[in-house]
C-alpha cells in the first residue's frame, strides 16, 4: 500500500490544523486523533511534527495557546484556537491548495502501471 | 507510563533549560499521556501502548526548527566537540564529528523504526556521543557510588587508626611508669603504620573513580534520577553522621573530663579516651563527607544549563569572591582554624575553654562569606 510522503504534507500540516480548530479550540492529542480519523488511517501525524506546528503557527499569530483544566479528568492540557489572521491564512492555504492540485493534476495520469 | 516519561527525559536530557524547551516537553508530555490512556482504554496491553505512543513521538530534529533551538542544539554539540579538541588533536576531534554524525542518523533511525522501548532511546543517546563522552548509566553509577562507600570506610577508618595511634605514647610514658618509654613510641609507629596501609587500600578501592571528570563524563538520565534519588535519602544520614562527628571533636574533653573525675587513680591515662573521642568523631566527618562527596560529583557531571542541571548540586566554585585575597582567606578558613584549636588545645591543655573557638567560627563563617562574595544580580 502507498504510504504519504511527510515531504509533500508537510506543507499542509497547517491547512489540517486550521482546519480542525475553525470551530472550536483543542488540544495536542484531541486534533492528532481527528487528523487520523479524517484520513481514515491513511495519515498519523507525529507529535514532533504536531508540536512543530502549533509554535510556528502560535509565532507567525495564527493560533493561540492556552491552559485550561479538561471538563471531565480535571487534567491541565494546553488548548490551541484560531485567530482571525489564522482563519485568513486557512483561506489562502485552501486557495493555494486548488491551484496546486490543477497544476498537479495535469501532469498525473490516473492507473498509470505501464512501463518504467 | 514511568517508561514513556523516562523516554521523553532522555530525549531532551542535553538540550538547554530554557522556557522554550520547557513548554515543549510539557505539551509533548501532555500529548503522550492522553495517547497512552486512550489506547489503554481500547484494550491495548501496556507495553503495546508504550511502544505505540514512542514509535509515534517523532524525532527531535524536528523540533529545532520549530523552537529556533538549532542554534541552541548546534551549540551543545559545539560544546562537545570542544571538550575533545581539549586532549585530543584536530584530527581526532574531526573525526569524532563524523561519528557522531553517524550516529546521529542511526539515532534518528532507532527513534523512528517500531523499537518501542525507552532503552533504545537511551542506547541512541550513548551512541550519539560514543566517541567523545563517556554516558554513566545507573548500574556503573550504582557501582562507583559502592566503591566510594568502601574506599570512604577505610579511609576514614585508617585516619582514626592514626590518631588513635597516640595512645601508644600514653601507654609507654603514664601505664609502663616511662621506664618502657620506647615500647610506647613502637607501639605508636605500628598502629601508625597499619593506619596509613590502610588509608592507601582505601584510596585504591577507588578504583574507576580517578578516570572520571566532567570534562570526558556524564550521566544518563536513568543514572542522574538514580544517583539524585540516592543522595537525598543519604543527606539525613549525612547531617546526623556530621552532627555527631562535628560534635565528638568539639566537645572530646568531656569525656576525658568524665572519666577521670569518676577514675581518679587513672587520671594520667584519661588522654586516651580524648584519642579514642577524636578519632571516632574525624572518622565520622571524614566517611560521610567523602560519600556525600561521591554523590555530588557524580551529579556535577551533568551539564551546566541544560535539562539535567535541576539535578546538579549547588556549586561552590561558582562563587565569585570580592577579591583573590578574600577567596584565599575563605579556602583556608576551617583547616587554619582547625590547626589553631589543636595547637592551643595540646599546648595549654585547657580542652574545656578552647573548644570556644568553634562556635564562634561557625557563627562567623556566614556573615562572613556573604559580605566576601560578589553578589548575582
Amino acid at each position: 500500500m502507498t504510504e504519504i510522503s511527510s515531504d509533500v504534507i508537510r506543507g499542509y500540516n497547517d491547512t489540517m490544523i486550521l482546519f480542525l480548530l475553525l470551530n472550536t479550540p483543542s488540544y495536542g492529542y484531541e486534533i492528532s486523533k481527528q487528523i487520523k480519523t479524517l484520513s481514515e488511517n491513511k495519515y498519523n501525524i507525529k507529535e514532533t511534527t504536531l508540536y512543530s506546528a502549533f509554535t510556528r503557527m502560535e509565532k507567525n499569530g495564527y493560533v493561540e495557546s492556552y491552559s485550561q483544566e479538561s471538563a471531565d479528568t480535571g487534567k491541565k492540557r494546553t488548548y490551541y484556537r484560531i485567530t482571525d489572521e489564522g482563519k485568513k491564512y486557512y483561506a489562502e492555504k485552501c486557495e493555494e491548495w486548488f491551484l496546486t492540485k490543477e497544476v498537479v493534476e495535469r501532469f498525473i495520469e490516473e492507473n498509470y502501471n505501464g512501463n518504467y | 507510563m514511568e517508561t514513556i516519561k523516562n523516554y521523553l527525559d532522555t530525549m531532551f536530557a542535553n538540550l538547554p533549560s530554557t522556557p522554550a524547551v520547557l513548554k515543549a516537553k510539557e505539551v509533548l508530555w501532555e500529548m503522550m499521556e492522553d495517547k497512552y490512556n486512550e489506547l489503554l482504554s481500547e484494550g491495548r496491553t501496556e507495553n503495546e501502548a508504550v511502544g505505540t505512543v514512542i514509535s509515534e513521538f517523532g524525532n527531535l530534529s524536528e523540533l529545532a526548527d520549530a523552537l529556533g533551538l538549532e542554534d541552541e542544539m548546534n551549540a551543545a554539540e559545539r560544546k562537545l566537540s570542544d571538550k575533545n579538541n581539549t586532549d585530543r588533536s584536530a584530527e581526532d576531534s574531526a573525526k569524532n564529528e563524523e561519528n557522531a554524525k553517524e550516529s546521529d542518523a542511526s539515532s534518528d533511525n532507532a527513534s523512528e523504526s517500531n523499537s518501542g522501548n525507552a532503552s533504545s532511546a537511551e542506547t541512541g543517546a550513548t551512541k550519539q556521543s560514543s566517541g567523545s563522552i563517556r554516558i554513566i548509566t545507573a548500574s556503573e553509577a550504582e557501582e562507583l557510588l559502592k566503591k566510594r562507600s568502601e574506599s570512604a570506610f577505610k579511609i576514614s577508618l585508617g585516619i582514626a587508626i592514626c590518631i588513635l595511634s597516640l595512645v601508644g605514647f600514653v601507654l609507654g610514658d603514664v601505664l609502663l611508669d616511662g621506664r618502657f618509654e620506647f615500647i610506647g613510641v613502637l607501639i605508636s609507629l605500628a598502629i601508625a603504620g597499619a593506619g596509613v596501609a590502610t588509608i592507601v587500600f582505601g584510596a585504591m578501592a577507588e578504583g574507576e573513580w580517578k578516570g572520571i571528570s566532567a570534562a570526558n563524563s556524564t550521566l544518563s538520565m536513568d543514572a542522574t534520577k538514580y544517583v539524585a534519588n540516592e543522595s537525598s535519602s543519604y543527606s539525613r544520614d549525612h547531617s546526623l553522621k556530621l552532627t555527631i562527628g562535628i560534635l565528638l571533636v568539639v566537645l572530646c574533653w568531656i569525656p576525658t573530663f568524665i572519666f577521670s573525675e569518676v577514675l581518679p587513680r587513672f587520671e594520667d591515662a584519661s588522654a586516651i579516651v580524648l584519642f579514642i573521642t577524636l578519632a571516632f568523631g574525624v572518622m565520622l566527618i571524614v566517611n560521610s563527607g567523602m560519600r556525600k562527596n561521591g554523590y555530588e560529583s557524580l551529579l556535577a557531571l551533568n551539564g551546566k544549563g541544560t535539562m539535567k542541571a535541576e539535578y546538579r548540586p549547588e556549586d561552590e566554585k561558582n562563587i565569585k569572591y570580592i577579591s583573590p585575597v578574600a577567596e584565599f582567606f575563605m579556602s583556608v578558613y576551617w583547616p587554619v582554624f582547625t590547626c589553631l584549636y589543636l595547637i592551643l588545645s595540646f599546648t595549654t591543655f585547657k580542652w574545656g575553654l578552647t573548644w570556644i573557638i568553634w562556635p564562634v567560627v561557625g557563627i562567623l563563617h556566614r556573615p562572613l562569606k556573604r559580605a566576601l562574595t560578589v553578589r548575582e544580580q
